[in-house]
């Protein structure tokens, strides 16, 4: 593609205390593009995402997202209410309703009026499937439906970028479809996504990129078919072994 | 009514018991409610205003002493015998007292009415015959009928009320105190020194130049240098300083015995800023009380607010920051209304403890429950009925603010939990 990389990770590193979890990662995404990165736990895949929205600060290396210097950013803020991020512990806000958690950034960031901010919610709720949940606690939600208000709160921001921090990893099989499926759709719209997950079937129906990693490295970048296919690392081939049935 | 037997708990029966045996000693020992009445600062719906003897004809005339607001009143005399038993009352005098009104001696009012007489003054003198085997008759101003007078006078009432308003006031700012305290407490305990250090030593530089304006007698080499050197060292160490002064405020407060606080403040700190500003500033009583709580307690509750909002989940803070909301966005609308539940346990036992260390303020002479349970003692000589009743008295007030804390805490829960 033409167009310039919506996020540019260059020669990222970030320590946490002894452990050095990311080591001069490099990783370029394009505006529309749906990237999946894999990798066994302790990889540095969770901390990559929480690097480019600068949840983590990084030690060297440069991040841009949206063309602005994340560790340099003169407001912060700014350039995180255009990422979206969805948490595998869903961290929705338990004393607001599923409704009040999608307006309440709305209101505070985006300064939206309450009239419009509801509007946007409800229409959310309904695309996520769930409109009728609209004045539920999240305590009286499924872990599905508690992820797919996540999905709609980080949307209502309308970001030009959504992470996604293994949304699945802690739901109920039978949860995991629903759940999925509103990430397909987002992924059909267009959305730039960088979604952590060992959803292969997902991986394989939407993802235009996969990155594997291990021990904080980017070891192999490539289409889903080539890197199941024809897997060019032996840790890769190692790792798919284990996940793959 | 139908009795459930078999629910009923083991305790609940000793405490019926109990309470039986206090109820009875309480109601028929009149020693009891003699000392219950002065410490509850009884009556709050009249006023004595003064007392005369009467004379040979009957006759007793009473002029209201101190002065009286402008308002109305509804005054009657209370007939008193021999042994200063009431027997009897006089019929009321209502009066007005307009505003602007003089302090001077007029004619008595000797005709008693229900609708209102004007007079002219602010120490108005009634006037009346009392009947047979009346010795003296005490002047009252009767506010049965205006609540918000019996309020005010419940305020400022010694002993019970005098108890429950330092409490109140105290507990206010020892929140207000703990909180400040207690978000200082939460930021990094070894925060980077080295974010905006160069706009942080400018600021110093203007700090320097401002000091040098207002203390010429530093414009020297050595004391300059000296400023520059101090004020951008704690420049320097300024991420730091939340931390290490609510550190210190709170290891300090919660190191010294509360008594120890309360002297300090009444006999220490009140005298010496009463002589500093030549008496403008003077701290005597309630304030100090109030002043040497709050800070007291403050230090405890800054460490109740710090495990409340560290209790929180990290997760929330992420989610919040993760959608664009600022440090104080995201402790205002996600961190806080939650720390606030889980806070509520804990703030309300020590509403409860203050509460019973509000007894300590007794040292600076403030009538509380426990001194107006001594200055009763004092008069009466009997300390096991004075005791016992200001015991009764706080544990009767803790027992009730318990079960409050009880219901708030199940009110504010999550829904759900």
């Amino acid at each position: 593609m033409a167009r310039e990389p919506i996020i540019i990770m260059e020669d990222v590193h970030k320590h946490f205390g002894h452990v050095h979890a990311l080591r001069g990662v490099s990783v370029q995404v394009y505006p529309g593009e749906v990237v999946v990165v894999l990798g066994p736990s302790g990889s540095g895949k969770s901390t990559l995402l929480f690097c480019i929205n600068h949840l983590h600060t990084i030690d060297s290396g440069h991040i841009v997202v949206d063309g602005i210097p994340v560790d340099r950013a003169q407001n912060i803020n700014k350039v995180r209410a255009e990422v979206g991020m969805v948490f595998q512990l869903f961290n929705l806000f338990p004393h607001l309703t599923a409704l009040e958690n999608i307006v309440l950034a709305q209101k505070v960031v985006r300064k939206r009026k309450s009239r419009d901010a509801e509007e946007i919610a409800r229409d959310l709720l309904a695309k996520v499937g769930i409109p009728e949940k609209a004045d539920s606690y999240p305590s009286q939600l499924s872990g599905g439906q508690q992820q797919r208000v996540a999905i709609a709160r980080a949307l209502a921001m309308q970001p030009k970028i959504m992470l996604f921090d293994e949304p699945t990893s802690a739901l109920d099989p039978e949860m995991i479809k629903e759940v999925l499926d509103v990430m397909l759709d987002l992924a059909r719209e267009g959305m730039t996504m960088v979604v952590v997950s060992h959803e292969m079937g997902f991986a394989r129906a939407a993802a235009d990129r996969m990155i594997f990693m291990d021990d904080g490295m980017v070891v192999e970048e490539a289409t889903p078919e080539d890197l199941y296919n024809n897997p060019q690392h032996e840790r890769t081939k190692l790792f798919l072994s284990k996940i793959l049935p | 009514m139908a009795i459930p037997w078999e629910n009923i708990p083991w305790w609940g029966i000793i405490i019926l018991i109990v309470g039986v045996i206090v109820g009875y000693s309480v109601l028929t020992n009149s020693y009891y409610l003699d000392a219950l009445y002065f410490i509850f600062d009884l009556p709050w719906n009249k006023q004595a205003l003064g007392k005369s003897d009467v004379g040979e004809n009957g006759g007793w005339v009473v002029t209201a002493r101190p002065a009286l607001r402008a308002g109305t009143y509804t005054l009657y005399g209370a007939y008193l015998d021999e042994s200063e038993e009431i027997v009897g009352r006089s019929d009321v005098y209502t009066i007005a007292v307009p505003r602007g009104a003089p302090e001077v001696e007029v004619e008595p009012i000797t005709t008693p009415s229900d609708t209102s007489v004007q007079v002219q003054t602010t120490t108005p003198t009634i006037a009346g015959i009392a009947p047979e085997g009346v010795d003296s008759v005490v002047l009252y101003d009767d506010f049965s009928s205006q609540p918000l007078r019996i309020a005010r006078r419940m305020w400022i009432a010694r002993g019970v009320f005098l108890t429950i308003r330092v409490t109140l006031l105290s507990f206010v700012g020892a929140m207000v105190l703990g909180l400040i305290f207690g978000l200082m407490r939460v930021s990094s305990r070894s925060p980077d020194l080295t974010i905006n250090l160069g706009w942080r030593l400018l600021a110093g530089l203007g700090v320097i130049i401002l000091i040098l304006v207002v203390v010429p007698e530093w414009r020297n080499l050595t004391s300059a240098l000296l400023v520059a050197v101090v004020v951008e060292a704690l420049m320097f160490l300024l991420p730091a300083m939340p931390y290490t002064i609510s550190t210190l405020y709170v290891e300090v407060v919660r190191g010294v015995p509360m008594l120890v606080i309360i002297l300090y403040m009444g006999f220490a700190v009140t005298p010496a800023l009463r002589n500093a500003s030549e008496g403008q500033v003077d701290l005597q009583g309630l304030p100090a009380a109030i002043i040497a709580l709050s800070f007291g307690y403050g230090a405890y509750l800054a460490e109740v607010y710090r495990a409340g909002i560290e209790s929180i989940p990290k997760g929330q803070t992420e989610a919040a920051r993760s959608l664009g909301m600022s440090y104080f966005q995201s402790m205002r609308y996600v961190i806080l209304p939650q720390a606030i539940r889980v806070v509520m346990p804990p703030l309300g036992n020590d509403f409860i403890a203050m509460l019973k260390d509000s007894s300590l303020i007794s040292v600076i002479a403030l009538p509380e429950v426990l001194q107006s349970g001594r200055l009763w003692i004092s008069r009466n000589f009997r300390a096991f009925e004075g005791f016992n009743s200001v015991a009764l008295v706080y544990l009767v007030m803790t027992l009730l603010l318990s079960l409050l804390v009880r219901f708030i805490e199940r009110k504010s829960a999550l829904p759900g939990r």
